[in-house]
């Protein structure tokens, strides 16, 4: 990840549209713990975890919703409390539920919305609606839970935001209406100066679609890079249960034990690869790697 | 903080609390037809046979509660139905992640209340000003300052209603503590009062509260202003604050 270059007084040249540096939030029984990862100018982020990892917490963080007990966040190279208002001017945020009181319809919405974004495109935003085939003027209670999340993206695309930040935005969706909203971040993303960081469990929607994966658990990061690099760079071995044996516990993540085969992540091919020629060393995904690093404490699991 | 935003976000309250505000303007009308109703029964209908002073409380009674109704259910009906609306967990995050500071919210619902609230006036006015003509008096001062007293009064129980919303995250909590903190003293009052009053009537004791009331006209006008101003600061700082 490039290391932000920004001077903070809101004009900044930023190499990374979020940089989150030691983020901590103690709850009892929680803590987010020193979390540090940065979202490059133009590429999408996935950010993931299971449930109660610590991703909504940290999306909160970020949008200064909650207090924090340490760390900083700087957006689009500003501080995100000294510039907190010129930095909300151009991000948008996304949350799984509509936000919006479901006594409001559309154009309703377009007429609050102009008042609260400088930058705000009437034109815009019924182009999305349009194209969403999103009726302008029915309340929201009466539209379906894609319709509504099509909707909150709409509005969150309309004001020219920079950053679109997603909390768990695709998830309870059929994956028609996923792939179409996946279709509209690869738009937006055109634009290289736009960046995404995109809360998510489903790690098949970011194998689509996110330039860069962070995995966090437990509240702390485990994990961040360009996912590429981190899919080439982790490898799955199948072996037996006899050749398993022989793989030192330093060399890999974890490991799956099945009645007659073991399956082990390691986090360097190469390495691997080279020390185990006779196991076979298959390529991962995105959702094997954070099951297993999930169960990296155990080591071997079933 | 741009007009344009101020504008929005009180277009929006009015959105908000328009369904409720409906029914109540129904239930209102309904009111007032009733009372215009009973007023021209004092002059054509049976209430003609009331006479002398039990006439004349009646009539008074009524002047001052139907118009007090108005009032009572415009301002708090709108508060009650935004307050709770605003509510929702997902709105009240999603309000952080906007470039609008909290101030601007308190200041828009403030701005549109006080559109409800000098509107609730008028209306309340008018109707005084109807049923003194149905009923032959003249409208003087005293129904007026009754008028203003209460739209002061309910202004700043909507407030405190707003702001118990907001402190407990429930609008039953907040009714309750609503009624313990207004209707046990008033209640209080009312019973300490009607052996004064040698009150044959209930009519009698709803005349003597509200020229108590008027007693203290701009004092207690005075004081609800106040009381008004301090409850932006407090509605800006409750929404000001983070989750935990």
């Amino acid at each position: 990840m490039k290391e932000v270059s920004g001077n903070g007084n809101g004009t900044a040249d930023y190499e990374n549209a979020i940089e989150i540096q030691g983020l901590t939030k103690k709850y009892d029984g929680f803590t987010l713990d020193n979390v540090s990862f940065a979202v490059p100018r133009g590429t999408i982020m996935g950010f993931v975890g299971q449930n109660g990892a610590g991703k909504t917490t940290t999306i909160k963080a970020i949008l200064n919703i909650i207090r924090t007990d340490g760390g900083s966040v700087r957006i689009l190279g500003m501080d995100h409390i000294e510039k907190e208002y010129e930095i909300k001017e151009q991000i948008a945020a996304v949350f799984d539920e509509i936000p919006f009181q479901d006594c409001f319809n559309a154009v309703q919405l377009n007429r609050v919305f102009e008042g609260l974004y400088v930058n705000w495109s009437s034109e815009t935003f019924f182009s999305y609606l349009d194209r969403f085939q999103l009726p302008r003027r029915k309340k929201i209670r009466s539209l379906s839970k894609g319709m509504k999340m099509k909707l909150q993206i709409a509005t969150a695309l309309s004001h020219g935001a920079k950053v679109l930040i997603m909390d768990e935005a695709t998830t309870g969706l059929d994956p028609v209406v996923r792939n179409e909203i996946l279709d509209i971040f690869r738009e937006y993303l055109k634009d290289d100066t736009n960046s995404i960081l995109m809360s998510s469990h489903i790690t098949s929607d970011l194998e689509k679609i996110a330039d860069a994966v962070t995995f966090i658990d437990k509240g702390k990061v485990y994990l961040t890079g360009y996912k590429d690099e981190l899919l080439e760079r982790h490898a799955l071995l199948k072996c037996s249960r006899k050749e398993f044996e022989t793989v030192a516990r330093q060399d890999y993540i974890s490991a799956r034990v099945g009645e007659y085969n073991v399956e082990v992540m390691v986090a360097d091919r190469e390495a691997a690869h080279a020390k185990y020629p006779d196991i076979v060393c298959e390529k991962t995904t995105l959702e094997e790697i954070m099951l297993f690093y999930v169960n990296r404490e155990k080591g071997e699991w079933s | 903080m741009r007009a344009s935003t101020l504008k929005a976000l009180m277009w929006r309250e009015q959105i908000l609390a328009r369904k409720s505000f409906l029914i109540n303007l129904l239930i209102f009308s309904l009111c007032t037809l009733m009372g215009l109703l009973v007023m021209l029964s004092f002059r054509v209908g049976n209430l003609r046979e009331i006479k002398g002073t039990e006439a004349r409380c009646l009539i008074e009674a009524m002047v001052f509660f139907y118009p007090q109704v108005s009032i009572f259910s415009c301002i708090l009906s709108m508060v009650e139905a935004g307050t709770v609306k605003d509510e929702l967990i997902a709105w009240k995050r999603f309000r952080r992640t906007t470039p609008v500071s909290p101030i601007c919210f308190a200041a828009a619902r403030y701005l549109m209340q006080l559109v409800v609230s000098v509107s609730a006036c008028v209306v309340a006015f008018v109707y005084t000003a109807a049923m003194c003509l149905i009923s032959g008096r003249s409208v003087t001062f005293r129904e007026l300052k009754a008028v203003i007293v209460m739209a002061v009064a309910v202004s700043v129980i909507s407030i405190i209603l707003q702001l118990l919303v907001m402190v407990f995250h429930s609008l039953d909590k907040a009714g309750f503590a609503l009624m313990v903190m207004f209707a046990v003293p008033w209640t209080i009052y009312v019973f300490r009062a009607t052996p004064t009053q040698n009150a044959a009537l209930p009519a009698d004791l709803l005349i003597y509260c509200f020229d108590k009331l008027s007693g203290f006209f701009t004092l207690a006008v005075l004081l609800g202003i106040a009381a008004w101003c301090l409850g932006l600061f407090g509605m800006t700082a409750l929404l000001k604050r983070r989750e935990k």
